[in-house]
């Protein structure tokens, strides 16, 4: 079980087509911007409909173009962080994070609320807004907001590239634990290399639109089958 | 005086509260959504801010005239017609201050941060409930100005409120008509009062409105 992306879209002259699958693990999209791991997210979200494929989350095909699935974006149940965070300014900290627990009995909203408040260290700013927060703080409560909700899936478009290093590599161990505690896939955007590989599971590298290669981190920087992976992850030969 | 003063407050107000409930979802549209018939819809929404304030009276005299388009089967069926009440003079200045609601609230929906929206999607809500929830109170500061203009433009409303609701003494007669009759008949010390306090309130409803969208 896991997901399972077979997808093919066209948008404005560019055409994103690409298949790969993982299991309830951290899955890193990278390469270069502008190569689709964007849109890959939000078609695998529900925010946009692809061309024709499939997306299969924990067995549920969440988009079949051969039989006409297509659940809608508020019921696929996944957790997703933008790069901007996506807090809701006019909301508190605590009312953000409520947001994602609809449905949820108002008992169990507030002892999660409790909980997961706790456990992502905001103890003490419940009643403060995202622009009282620092930048760590909003990355906690986004991802405490999209994960409330028990998502299927983690969807995250590189929501640490604002951190300064140290924080970041907080962060990755934050995201590592969290991983542990929720068992689900995880889908991390990003185009910064020590990060896909401190992280990964797996790790899809993008061409412009395509999966160039896919696999552990260790195989893929060591053996690069194309010279275009080569030159994107060159980085780690060089060290 | 002081029924004019009350009159217009009254008016305007109601004006006002339909300017809103009518305004925010045809702003909403306008902002978010994509039709063939939307340019179509905004330059007729937009009419009632470039023609002359009696040209729409006018129209909405053919529409809702005791013999008119609408107005004759209420008419028919209540014997009752807008025409030389209040509720037409609320009408009025309804439709030519509409526009600047609908104007400056689709200019602030239109400016909501996208992801925001489509974050409140990933959650679970649907777009109704997005609106609710998201869209339209990340706007409030657009929507209370555009309330704010249009409550001023309501209160200076002349032509249109005198060709639906004429202009009758004691009844219909809001400030800017009592005005134009004051100085009609020559009574300038009354109009020059009236001018006076027609003038304060609108100061104050400016600062009011550049304070709203400033904050």
């Amino acid at each position: 079980m896991g997901l399972v992306v077979n997808m093919k879209k066209t948008l404005q002259g560019f055409t994103l087509d690409v298949q790969w699958e993982v299991e309830k693990e951290i899955v890193v999209l990278f390469g270069s911007s502008g190569a689709g791991k964007s849109l890959t997210l939000q078609l695998i979200a529900g925010l946009d409909v692809p061309d024709k494929g499939k997306i299969v989350c924990n067995g549920i095909t969440l988009f079949d173009s051969s039989t006409n699935v297509n659940v809608p974006v508020q019921r696929r149940k996944s957790g997703y962080v933008f790069q901007n965070l996506a807090l809701f300014p006019h909301m508190t900290v605590w009312n953000n994070i409520a947001y994602g627990g609809k449905g949820l009995a108002k008992n169990d909203l507030h002892k999660k609320l409790i909980r997961l408040i706790e456990e992502f260290q905001m103890k003490g700013y419940e009643n403060k807004y995202p622009n009282e927060l620092s930048g760590g703080q909003k990355q906690r409560v986004a991802l405490a907001r999209a994960l409330i909700g028990e998502p299927s899936v983690l969807l995250l478009d590189e929501p640490f590239s604002a951190l300064d290093n140290l924080l970041r590599v907080q962060m990755r161990g934050f995201l590592k634990e969290i991983h542990k505690e929720f068992k689900i896939p995880v889908v991390l955007v990003t185009h910064d290399l020590a990060e896909a590989c401190n992280v990964a599971d797996k790790i899809v590298v993008y061409g412009i639109g395509n999966v160039l290669q896919s696999g552990k981190p260790v195989d893929v920087c060591k053996y690069p089958l194309t010279p275009e992976v080569a030159a994107l992850v060159n980085v780690i030969e060089e060290k | 005086m002081a029924f004019s003063m009350l009159l217009s407050l009254k008016v305007s107000a109601v004006a006002t509260i339909f300017v809103l409930i009518f305004g925010i979802p045809v702003a909403y549209v306008l902002a978010m959504k994509r039709f063939k018939a939307r340019e179509l819809i905004d330059v007729f929404l937009m009419l009632p801010l470039v023609l002359p304030p009696t040209v729409t009276g006018y129209y909405l005299v053919i529409l809702l005239g005791r013999h008119g388009i609408i107005g004759r089967y209420i008419y028919e069926w209540t014997g009752f017609s807008i025409m030389f009440t209040w509720h037409a003079a609320t009408v009025a200045s309804f439709v030519v201050s509409v526009p600047l609601m609908i104007r400056t609230a689709r200019a602030a929906i239109e400016s909501v941060d996208k992801s925001l929206i489509m974050a409140s999607y990933t959650l679970g809500y649907g777009e109704v409930m997005t609106a609710l929830k998201v869209t339209i109170p990340l706007a409030r500061r657009g929507i209370i100005a555009g309330a704010v203009l249009s409550f001023a433009r309501a209160i200076g409303e002349f032509g249109a409120t005198l060709m639906l609701a004429g202009n009758v003494p004691g009844k219909t007669d809001t400030m800017p008509l009592a005005i134009y009759s004051f100085a009609a008949a020559g009574q300038w010390s009354e109009a020059n009062n009236m001018v006076i306090i027609l003038t304060v309130m609108s100061l104050a409803i400016i600062y009011v409105a550049n304070r709203l969208s400033r904050q």
